[in-house]
């Protein structure tokens, strides 16, 4: 108790001795009638070394001061508008008052230039770090290091800040490392090379521009030791199940001042590609090299590396990939980079497949296809980036292709009026060659000019051959009897590609541009294809004789005019734009001839409307011409299919279409929320269609214009919103197809619909498992010459992940799907689930996984599409149930 | 009774009259303006080497269009707005990817307004899309006042260095964040969102960017018109939905 008090009274006598040290001036400050002043500034400077203190007055024009005591201050008062008072005032030990009466200024300001330029403090932006004084010998990796530097805090991913700052960029003797993000430096250049470090405060390329940037970005520059400057390092991951099952990943990276290696290598028989898109994304310059060049993303998509990369359902899958880029610096302005792709793989797929032919008397056809793939391909890619000056910039690419794909299927076909066995093989002999160049020039404060050529080379040898023991395609085919009959096909095609295109960009002032441009597209190509028998004799039957067989050569010119016209009104920015074609194009053979020109005019508009907080609006209108591959022009028949036959036609022109979309963007991070819709439309007036002869299910098909109008239409819509920890998203789409076809001389105008909805929620705490859970909807609905087809499909969907006990990763993924063919009122459940543990042994390079793949081994799953007059629903066979172990080591 | 209207018509006129005085000291507005500053003394013969003559040709030419970007503040006793002077954009920031066209894109969004009888600040932006004013009380910046003084166009003014809020303004801890402020125009006013020293300031270096004095009006006809009306969130929501937001994605990328 009493040490209580007396502990109180020792605060109480501190206090009051704080207290003391500072003292109060108070008072009022009137103006000269005695009425109050509201915000007058009472300053006091201090006379010897301390703050200047500070008050201002309220309401009633009073003011209180803090001041320490025994001291000597200047105190001014002023007030806009008002003559400043000023006076010393000596404080005491006590506290006082004053109080202030001002006088009205009558003297005005006016209008004053103010000549002064700041000073400018050139700091030394620089910290550095000499790591020899801070580390012991025992670090493995950058990240170690950096956890011993005072100043410098890293967390679990990698990310670095200095003194709060983060670090936005992390370079190695002054140069980006590789992507230039510090999760990839910390976690994998090794300790001992590091000889100092260097954080640049305010890092900007650009000195000069450093005022133009309201955030300060820190950057780290690693400066290696002298004899240690070049290093390599990477990731091997190696596992195996009990059935056979293995997967070896070695991710290799070496680095030298001037040229840095990146190698990836796979080899797996689970089917896994861990080559991503993203992957291919960097080996192409990542994406910022690509925000310029409109559709290059997309073309990337569609191309054979991104088509390799897309799903695919198997049952067996082994496969021997290895990709390598390589990036060199051959002085300031001249960056040569380049990759090289290869992959080898032995792929087996199943499907069984309900054909519906509703055609006349409907009937169906069970097909079962397995097939055997071998598949080669090597890609090659060099490109050289040339900028001698901020004005200029030139870039050339080379790529090289080369494919070698073998098949062999098997296909089992049973319906009403046929039973067959047919054995297919197809080899594909590919290579292609293409360069590109690309030149931008800034021309005067007004115009920009670029140009863009292209040189592509290809040369497709596909090859196939189909065995089966009965006559296939009879009345279309001349076959001669035989115990076993043996069609082979061989295609050459070569063809040349030339484009280029002559771009001038025109501001013509701040809200009017006006572009010009002029180009060609040219296609010369050789087209030769032949059909024959080889009976069991050896003798070959050649089909010449009954019309198959072509040899042509085919050149299609394309020069164009184009005129773009943007305008800003307000919050609109409009470009409708002309293109004039002049095309011209011929098909050479022996005995045919053709040659035609034609001009089209094919107007394009779009449109952006920026309503800021409201969203933001995109419209656009184009009409295209496409005109027909060289396949479709050939004028004798050519086998398709083990059970089709095809004829082109020479006359076909282009297909004619206008489409037309309209989308609507909100996002806003405040309300965490996000909306899109949007509707397009196509609308074909001019086509190139199928005309088909169909009898069971063999088919002759033909290629005619056509100029009835097509039209399909697509409608979505999608929202996301975050409400605490929960983020729940809304995604709808509708697709409306309508089309003719021709089979057997009657017309008939068909239609597709497809409509899915998925609404789903997922969490996202800090410290708790995340999970996300779904339900989905889609209904396909097909009427194919009167004859209505509808599938449903609905499906539960949820995935876990778990970070626990300090290095310890669960994933867990279920979804199950009731899909109903409503026709037959048949119902399939499949499931499928998916589960890995990842263990990583904090501070060391060691990580384990186990994991499983297709847990409940469901053997296939389902799909409908409507193609021609056949709608199907096919059961694609998938790979087994996997379980592996895996071991991660970090080089 | 004449004489006594007389009378207090003479009062009501004085009376009148010192009003319009009082009130025109009130209302009467002064225009401020402000420029930014470029260090570009700072270009290394490093820079030189690199760019060559057409690419410094350039550099000066941004350079010379940053001297013609220009700030306005317009106060009186009881207001003030900052906000950038109108410059026609167009299409240009699409075409040119200028750091200097991104920067006037960022900065015509934003505007500053001070009241002080209801105590508040508001901040008008485009905060990631969304049109908004952000709210705040004055007074929540912590300055250390020196007395380390210099003079700028005639006028003394004093250093002053912030000591807390720093990440109120958008910046770390460590950014340097000072102000140059003269009491001989005693108002609370500043560029941006600086606020609450004794004087005007006269120039102020937030971070990166300089911003410093160039004219002084007190007898525009310019008024201070009032912010349009938005939706409002506080300063500390807007900060902690930044955070949530950032980590979040950071998650995503995981």
């Amino acid at each position: 108790m009493l040490k209580t008090y007396g502990f109180i009274i020792v605060l109480c006598f501190y206090s009051a001795i704080v207290c003391a040290q500072n003292i109060t001036l108070s008072g009022v400050v009137n103006d000269s009638l005695s009425t109050p002043l509201e915000y007058a500034n009472i300053l006091a400077i201090p006379n010897h070394n301390s703050d200047i203190r500070y008050a201002v007055s309220n309401e009633k024009g009073t003011y209180k001061l803090e001041l320490e005591r025994n001291q000597t201050y200047s105190i001014t008062v002023s007030h806009l508008g008002y003559v400043s008072q000023e006076l010393s005032f000596k404080t005491s030990h006590l506290n006082s008052t004053k109080n202030f009466r001002l006088k009205i200024n009558n003297n005005e300001l006016g209008e004053v230039t103010i000549n002064y330029t700041p000073p400018i403090s050139v700091k030394k932006d620089t910290i550095v770090y000499r790591i020899d004084k801070f580390v012991t010998g025992e670090e493995r990796k950058l990240k170690d290091v950096l956890k011993k530097l005072p100043g410098v805090e890293v967390d679990k991913l990698g990310n670095v800040s200095v003194r709060g700052k983060k670090v936005t960029r992390v370079l190695v003797e002054n140069k980006t490392f590789f992507t230039g993000s510090s999760k990839m430096a910390v976690n994998n250049i090794p300790a001992d090379v590091v000889d100092e470090i260097e954080v640049l405060d305010n890092y900007n390329e650009v000195a000069m521009l450093k005022g133009l940037q309201d955030s300060e970005n820190v950057a780290m520059n690693i400066k290696l030791k002298e004899n240690k400057k070049q290093f390599a390092f990477g990731d091997i991951e190696a596992g195996g199940s009990i059935k056979k099952k293995y997967v070896i990943h070695p991710t290799l990276f070496y680095y030298s001042p001037k040229t840095t290696i990146n190698t990836i290598i796979d080899l797996n028989n689970t089917g896994v590609k861990s080559f991503t898109f993203r992957d291919y994304l960097e080996f192409e310059g990542g994406l910022s090299s690509l925000i310029n060049s409109t559709g290059s993303y997309s073309a990337l998509y569609q191309s054979d590396v991104g088509h390799y990369l897309k799903h695919q359902d198997f049952t067996e899958r082994t496969s021997q990939f290895g990709a390598m880029s390589v990036r060199q610096s051959l002085s300031e302005y001249l960056d040569i980079s380049g990759y090289v792709i290869t992959s080898k793989a032995k792929t087996s797929t199943k499907n069984n497949t309900e054909n519906q032919y509703n055609f006349s008397m409907p009937f169906v056809e069970y097909r079962e296809t397995n097939q055997q793939l071998k598949e080669f391909f090597t890609i090659g890619k060099l490109k050289m980036d040339y900028k001698p000056s901020l004005e200029e910039d030139f870039t050339y690419s080379s790529v090289v292709k080369l494919t070698d794909n073998t098949s062999s299927e098997l296909v089992t076909t049973q319906s009403t009026n046929s039973n067959n066995t047919i054995n297919g093989f197809h080899d594909v002999l590919d290579l292609q060659l293409t360069q590109n160049i690309q030149y931008t020039r800034k021309l005067s404060k007004k115009h920009i000019a670029t140009l863009e050529a292209t040189y592509a080379f290809a040369n497709d040898k596909p090859f196939t051959n189909w065995r089966t023991n009965q006559k296939i395609l009879q009345g279309l085919i001349p076959l001669q009897d035989d115990n076993y009959y043996s069609i082979l096909q061989s295609k050459k095609v070569k063809t040349h590609t030339a484009d280029a295109i002559f771009k001038d960009y025109w501001s013509l002032n701040s809200f009017n541009h006006l572009y010009s441009s002029i180009g060609v597209n040219t296609v010369f190509s050789h087209f030769k294809n032949e059909d024959v028998q080889q009976l069991t004799s050896g003798a070959i039957n050649n089909f010449d004789s009954a019309g198959f067989g072509n040899d042509f050569n085919y050149s299609f010119i394309n020069t164009f005019l184009g005129v773009e016209y943007k305008f800003l009104v307000n919050n609109l920015t409009v470009k409708p734009a002309l293109f004039y074609h002049f095309y011209n194009w011929s098909s050479i053979g022996a005995l045919e001839r053709f040659t035609r020109t034609k001009n089209l005019l094919l107007p394009q508009l779009t449109a952006k409307l920026d309503l800021k907080s409201k969203g933001k609006f995109n419209f656009s209108y184009k009409l295209n011409a496409v005109f027909p591959e060289v396949n479709n022009l050939a004028y004798n028949f050519i086998l398709s299919r083990f059970n089709s036959v095809f004829k082109g036609n020479p006359e076909l022109e282009n297909t004619l279409y206008h489409t037309v979309s309209l989308r609507y963007h909100k996002f806003s991070l405040y309300r965490k929320l996000n909306v899109y819709a949007g509707i397009s439309l196509n609308k074909r007036i001019e086509s190139n269609k199928l005309i088909s002869q169909l009898e069971g299910i063999e088919q002759f098909n033909t290629i005619m214009g056509f100029k009835d109008a097509e039209r399909s239409w697509l409608f979505d819509f999608g929202v996301e919103k975050k409400l605490g920890s929960i983020k729940y998203k809304l995604k709808s789409k509708y697709n409306y197809f309508e089309y003719f076809q021709i089979v057997n001389a009657i017309t008939s105008k068909n239609t597709s619909q497809f409509t899915t909805i998925k609404v789903s929620a997922e969490t996202a705490f800090k410290n708790y498992p995340n999970i996300e859970i779904g339900y989905s909807k889609a209904f396909n609905h097909y009427n194919t010459y009167g004859v209505v087809s509808k599938y449903e499909n609905d499906g539960l969907f949820t995935s876990l992940e778990y970070d626990f006990l300090n290095g310890f990763i669960f994933n867990a993924d279920y979804s199950g799907d009731h899909y109903r063919n409503i026709n037959q009122k048949s119902t399939t459940r499949f499931y499928s689930a998916n589960a890995s543990l990842f263990y990583q042994l904090s501070e060391s390079p060691w990580g384990f996984e186990v994991s499983g793949t297709n847990l409940f081994n469901t053997p296939y799953k389902q799909s409908n599409n409507a193609t021609s007059f056949v709608t199907s629903d096919s059961k694609t066979f998938i790979l087994p149930r996997i379980i592996l172990f895996k071991i991660a080591y970090k080089l | 009774m004449v004489t006594v209207c007389i009378f207090y018509m003479k009062q009501y006129l004085l009376f009148f009259a010192l009003l319009m005085v009082q009130g025109h000291i009130m209302a009467q507005v002064t225009e401020v303006t402000y420029k930014r500053a470029l260090r570009s003394a700072d270009i290394s013969t490093e820079i030189k080497n690199k760019y060559g003559d057409s690419g410094i040709k350039l550099l000066q030419e941004q350079e010379k269009a940053l001297d013609q970007l220009k700030y306005t503040l317009l106060f009186n006793n009881t207001e003030a707005l900052f906000f950038i002077d109108a410059v026609t954009l167009g299409l240009k920031s699409e075409i040119d990817n200028n750091s200097y066209w991104q920067l006037v894109k960022r900065e015509k969004e934003n505007k500053y307004y001070y009241n002080r009888p209801n105590k508040q600040l508001t901040y008008q932006t485009l905060f990631f899309g969304e049109a908004l004013n952000i709210i705040s009380s004055p007074n929540e910046l912590e300055w250390k006042i020196t007395t380390e003084s210099k003079s700028i166009g005639g006028f003394l003014c004093y250093r002053a260095v912030l000591r807390k809020g720093h990440n109120l303004l958008g910046f770390g801890e460590e950014s340097t964040i000072e102000a140059w402020f003269t009491p001989q125009i005693p108002v609370p006013y500043g560029p941006k969102q600086l606020e609450g020293l004794p004087g005007l300031i006269m120039e102020a270096q937030l971070a990166t960017a300089t911003y410093y004095v160039s004219k002084i009006n007190s007898k525009t006809t310019a008024k201070i018109s009032p912010l349009e009306k938005r939706n409002e969130i506080t300063r500390t929501q807007q900060v902690n939905a930044l955070l949530e937001f950032k980590r979040d994605v950071l998650n995503r990328g995981k």
